[in-house]
């Protein structure tokens, strides 16, 4: 098979193909970006820096926010951010904890929630590339024995967006999005008072296209499906304009099991990053 | 042709699952991802095997990232008996991205150009990763009979529609040509 597909653009070729060919072209086209999907932990300091010569409300806050919080990841911005920061952060919070038993819990978590994709009457071979992502990567964390070599698997994983590759991290995102929408839709009663007019379909058929980003109630929806049973907390960080020297700090509790881990998600309008705290900092 | 379904499409009863096709094709396609030849494999094996009515769709026979797709003008409209061609070329990383959908036949429609380009939006901001060749030839055909006119890309079949169907209905034959077979893309 031809790799560019100019091959098959022959003589016959009229002015319209051409022009279809170069709209092809320009709609793939994908700005070049330096970073990674997921970075490796950066010093907080640097956001600070971001807002040196910024809005003094942000000099504030960010030299607040490096105090409680050292370190944190840049999550790329393609409209996947918050799915990607929530699904790398809890399995990166899962294999800190260091018990391999939590990561065959959350492969079978995962699995159990498939069964939204199944009763979804969505065909299956939409789907199974997905699932199959999604358990690949929790196989390989399980069968990876050590703390930082699973810890580079899943950076890897989640940095790996070529086409040819096998751990996709497309998939794996794609996996999550339809499963909060899924989860959703199964149980309206719970979500239909945070949705815009009440309309979880109208809700969900836009949280279904390709670059729509994760907001509260999807957030609250992963949290619900995947990490509140797993004993995970989740924390969003707000920094905003709003009135204060310090981020607004949101927390979303597991509802039973307690508290073994905490995701926490760095948010700037439109935008999820990751954070860690500093050891003894205030939670 | 060098993907797999060469030896199969004429041959539905016995014909190959959509895993099997897979499977079959693997090794064969070096510069395509994987994943997006598995997945075209298995629409087109759909495709072939429950084909919805007024709805057909195959790929070129150089590329499986570019089909040749033929949708039936609907009943009670003004495309009723009229059948259209068109092209649909794949991204490499279809389906996170839609495929370029463009009319061959030409066609007089509110949100079609006279190139052949479609203003919609699951072909544009609304894609979405279930979507699928089949559910994008639905929509189109639903198009034909329900017109956006609220953002036409051709504002006076907007207005005829509306306010002249009898005019319109003429312009739909008057621009309506049917394809030669060597001129399919």
């Amino acid at each position: 098979m031809e790799d560019t597909g100019h091959n098959h653009m022959d003589k016959t070729t009229s002015r319209d193909e051409e022009l279809a060919e170069q709209r092809r072209l320009a709609g793939e086209y994908v700005p070049a970006y330096d970073g990674l999907l997921v970075s490796q932990k950066l010093s907080t300091e640097l956001i600070h820096e971001e807002y040196a010569t910024g809005d003094i409300a942000y000099q504030v806050k960010t030299s607040n926010l490096s105090k409680d919080f050292g370190f944190f990841r840049k999550i790329r911005g393609d409209g996947n951010c918050g799915f990607r920061a929530f699904y790398f952060g809890l399995l990166e919070v899962l294999i800190e904890l260091g018990d391999e038993n939590l990561l065959k819990a959350q492969k079978t978590r995962f699995n159990e929630v498939n069964g939204l994709l199944v009763r979804s009457g969505v065909d299956s071979i939409i789907w199974e590339d997905w699932v199959e992502a999604t358990n690949r990567l929790l196989n390989l964390l399980i069968s990876t024995k050590h703390k930082e070599e699973r810890l580079e698997a899943l950076f890897t994983a989640f940095n790996n967006e070529d086409d040819m590759s096998d751990e996709h991290s497309r998939e794996l995102l794609t996996h999550l999005r339809f499963l909060i929408s899924y989860h959703i839709k199964e149980n309206p009663e719970q979500y239909k008072h945070f949705v815009p007019d009440g309309s979880i379909d109208a809700y969900c058929s836009s949280l279904e296209t390709v670059s729509a980003e994760m907001d509260e109630v999807s957030l609250t929806a992963a949290h619900n499906m995947l990490s509140s049973a797993a004993g995970i907390n989740i924390e969003v960080l707000y920094l905003d304009r709003s009135i204060g020297n310090s981020v607004t700090r949101h927390k979303w509790e597991p509802e039973k099991e307690k508290v073994r881990g905490v995701i926490t998600m760095l948010f700037r309008p439109g935008h999820y990053d990751l954070a860690y705290p500093r050891e003894n900092a205030p939670s | 042709m060098d993907y797999a379904m060469e030896d199969t499409q004429n041959s539905a009863p016995g014909a190959p699952t959509a895993h099997e096709s897979a499977k079959l094709s693997s090794g064969t396609t070096q510069a395509t991802a994987q994943s997006v030849t598995k997945r075209l494999q298995s629409e087109l094996m759909t495709l072939m095997l429950s084909p919805p009515p007024g709805i057909s769709a195959f790929p070129s026979a150089t590329s499986l990232l570019s089909w040749t797709a033929t949708i039936a003008g609907p009943e009670r409209t003004p495309y009723e008996n009229l059948t259209f061609k068109l092209s649909l070329e794949f991204p490499s990383n279809y389906p996170y991205a839609a495929p370029t959908v463009l009319f061959r036949t030409p066609i007089y429609h509110p949100n079609v150009d006279f190139s052949g380009r479609i203003c919609l939006d699951i072909l544009k901001d609304k894609w979405s990763a279930v979507l699928n060749v089949q559910s994008v030839l639905l929509s189109l055909q639903s198009l034909l009979g329900e017109p956006n006119n609220a953002s036409p890309l051709n504002g006076q079949a907007a207005e005829f529609w509306d306010h002249n169907p009898t005019e319109f209905k003429r312009q739909v034959l008057l621009r309506h040509k049917d394809l030669e077979d060597d001129e399919e893309c």
